[in-house]
């Protein structure tokens, strides 16, 4: 156990919506969302802006009054206690720290505000700028320290009371790439050594992928998917997600299931290789739907199977390239190692992997092969 | 269309030397993109080509005609910015139109409307023409934006991060389009970014600037293979590039910070400088729970953090005060507090340590 003596609280949501009037508008920017983080959880809420992922944080910290619904913290009803009284820490994308006090002095503001004893103070302090490994820092003055030093120092502040819980929102986004990539891996570093129940917003999918333990995906004031990392990408509930998720997102084809077959133009994927959903396919009525698969699960085949299609373009980005290609009515992308040399003209044929194929609802857009799933959403 | 040369061009300004002796060339029909962090010099460079600013010394040539004194206005350069503003009481066919009907262009009403309808087309706003710009999202109204500087057909086009305030999922889709436009177009497209990965999407060839000054200029296969420098090698690399101090001690070659023995496979080793910096690009760097005989330390280095991101992975490693990461497809089978040893599949990148030009 480390000083951080594993103070934590579980936090549940139930129901909470949230209704603006702007303009004359009514505006719902939170329509009934239903979440249980525990115990030392990091969840990830993710989605593009205007999905009220930043809302619903507010509405956790007691920043925003849910227009209905409750925030339970341990059990306890908060909805009518202020953000003091909820013992919420948080940390926002511009980190204000005081700019006319040292390193050592922000960090120790709000244990002095406390009225804590002197010794005990230094002590927590140290131990806390240590473990950020910021204590070299501590007599200088913020505008003297790189970004990521700096958001680091916000979060000492901001933890070094161990409160219950922790809320980031979009925490990195106002550090440059290289600060940011170095600084997610030691925010993950050290969630994984003090474990404090932890609710991070963002809209950048590849930090939800690296940090969360869970990711909620929302859009438009609703949650899409509750799922870990892994799961989200592989799985996802939706067209949305599937697309929101990777980069570039997954691609999507229609195509029509005709018995055993589904048949992308002059391409035609048995059905009873996919194993794991032979049930589920079994059981599905032929028609046209939605074959979504991610750019890397697309390989060369060398043999003359699979899906002739026309290389467009390529994108050379260094460790991998983005070949965009074109089939007779329909285009679509995969991804190849930098080495694979490819180029615009090329007639290649591609083939799926097929244990990756995923099969979309046209018209609701929603994974066919997840209905025999239970939903992670729980209520309790 | 027209190529554009920069001949030991350099703009002062009252502390700054923003544009230090800069000489390229971009040639007909091109799509070159200058890369580079803020405040490199960058803008300030687009802007000595559409004549915003006048060189303090050296010669810019539009088809090798001298256009030091040629006001901007004459140049005949298309300019998209950052921050696009559009006619908000316009329609998008009358944004579109708009630079077409001033007086000095002459346009006839008929080639007007298929000027318009063409570039439309081309940008997929075409189903749009007739609504305001106030009701596009924001993805749309960069096209329209895009579109306003196509239909004029200028010399050539001048682009300064124009997809930069784009969400990410908009960013992506619109670098391919740009791309796909000047497969279609051919026109001369000088293009402006921070962001490397924008950079390779769509250049021809790139220009790397920094401070001013031009790092090395190249195809993206070059500036990724065959890094000029440090900094070129280090920005284009995500996540950030594994680099450490490596001095000479008798036959030996020693990390600086630690003091410990590295393993550089250099055939012409005496050629070194006593100090210089090793590069390891993070998908170069391979580890293994058992000893093979090819690694690079003689130390094994902790698994610090995992990161699972999906398409790919990236491992942190640490030993003491080092620190370095690993980048593969797929999810290694390890766990963090894991003991590895480290080699290298692919380049070891060496650079001198003070001007941080590549040695090796």
């Amino acid at each position: 156990m480390n000083f951080w003596g594993g103070i934590m609280a579980d936090i549940l949501l139930k129901d909470l919506w949230k209704i603006f009037k702007s303009r004359g508008e009514v505006v719902e920017a939170v329509k009934g969302i239903n979440l249980h983080v525990m115990n030392g959880e990091l969840v990830v809420l993710l989605g593009p802006s205007g999905c009220g992922k930043t809302t619903t944080l507010r509405m956790i910290a007691g920043l925003e009054k849910p227009t209905f619904g409750s925030v339970f913290i341990d059990g306890e009803n908060v909805t009518k206690l202020t953000a003091r009284q909820r013992d919420i820490a948080f940390v926002f994308q511009s980190y204000a720290l005081y700019p006319h006090l040292t390193v050592y002095q922000n960090v120790e503001f709000p244990l002095k505000a406390q009225g804590m004893s002197k010794d005990v103070i230094s002590k927590r302090v140290k131990e806390v700028m240590d473990f950020l490994g910021i204590w070299e820092f501590k007599d200088k003055y913020p505008s003297n320290l790189d970004s990521g030093a700096q958001q680091k120092v916000a979060i000492a502040r901001a933890i070094v009371r161990k409160p219950k819980a922790f809320l980031l929102d979009e925490p990195l986004s106002n550090l440059d790439a290289k600060v940011r990539e170095y600084t997610r891996a030691e925010l993950k570093r050290l969630h994984m050594d003090i474990n404090i129940t932890t609710i991070y917003v963002t809209h950048d999918q590849i930090e939800a992928m690296s940090l969360a333990d869970r990711i909620v995906v929302m859009k438009l004031g609703e949650i899409q998917q509750v799922g870990k990392p892994r799961e989200v990408y592989e799985n996802p509930n939706n067209l949305f997600v599937a697309n929101f998720i990777g980069s570039p997102g997954m691609n999507f084809f229609r195509v029509v299931k005709d018995g055993n077959y589904l048949i992308l133009e002059d391409y035609r994927i048995n059905v009873n290789e996919l194993k794991k959903y032979r049930r589920i396919l079994s059981g599905m009525n032929d028609g046209e739907m939605i074959l979504g698969i991610r750019p890397e699960y697309i390989k060369l085949s060398n043999s003359r199977n699979g899906w002739q299609v026309k290389i467009d373009l390529v994108e050379p980005l260094g460790f991998e390239k983005i070949v965009d290609f074109l089939g007779k009515r329909t285009s679509g992308k995969l991804r190849t190692l930098k080495r694979v040399n490819l180029k615009p003209g090329d007639e290649v044929r591609i083939l799926f992997d097929i244990e990756k194929i995923r099969l979309f609802d046209p018209k609701t857009g929603w994974n066919l092969l997840r209905m025999d799933q239970v939903d992670e959403v729980k209520v309790s | 269309m027209s190529s554009i040369r920069f001949e030991n061009v350099t703009k002062k300004f009252k502390y700054v030397t923003a544009v230090d002796g800069i000489s390229f060339e971009i040639k007909h029909g091109e799509f070159v993109v200058m890369l580079g962090p803020t405040g490199a010099g960058k803008t300030t460079t687009l802007k000595l080509t559409a004549g915003i600013y006048k060189p303090d010394s050296g010669t810019i040539y539009f088809d090798d005609e001298p256009v030091n004194d040629l006001h901007p206005a004459l140049r005949d350069v298309a300019f998209v910015f950052q921050n696009y503003i559009l006619y908000p009481n316009m329609s998008v066919y009358d944004n579109l139109a708009f630079p077409l009907r001033s007086k000095i262009r002459k346009v006839n009403k008929d080639d007007v409307d298929k000027i318009v309808r063409e570039i439309a087309r081309l940008l997929h706003i075409d189903h749009l023409l007739s609504r305001g710009t106030d009701r596009l999202s924001g993805g749309e109204q960069q096209r329209v934006a895009l579109g306003r500087a196509l239909v004029r057909k200028p010399r050539v086009f001048l682009m300064d991060e124009p997809l930069s305030n784009l969400d990410a999922k908009l960013r992506e889709e619109m670098r391919t389009e740009l791309k796909r436009i000047h497969n279609e177009l051919n026109e001369t497209f000088f293009f402006v970014t921070h962001d490397y990965t924008e950079a390779f999407s769509m250049a021809d060839r790139i220009i790397v600037l920094n401070h001013g000054k031009i790092e090395q200029i190249g195809t993206p296969d070059e500036i990724y293979e065959k890094p000029a420098s440090l900094f070129v090698a280090s920005f284009v690399s995500s996540p950030p590039l594994n680099v450490f101090e490596v001095e000479k001690r008798g036959e030996e070659f020693l990390i600086t910070s630690l003091d410990e023995r590295i393993r550089i496979g250099y055939p012409n080793i005496s050629s070194l400088p006593p100090k210089f910096t090793v590069a390891i690009r993070p998908e170069d760097l391979r580890f293994s729970s058992n000893k093979n005989g090819d690694e690079i330390f003689e130390f094994p280095m902790e698994i610090y953090v995992i990161e699972d991101l999906g398409t790919f992975s990236v491992i942190t490693l640490k030993y003491k005060n080092l620190i370095l990461r690993q980048k593969s497809l797929g999810m290694p089978n390890i766990m963090v507090g894991d003991k590895v040893w480290i080699s290298a599949d692919g380049p070891i990148f060496l650079f001198d340590p003070h001007d941080g030009r590549r040695l090796l």
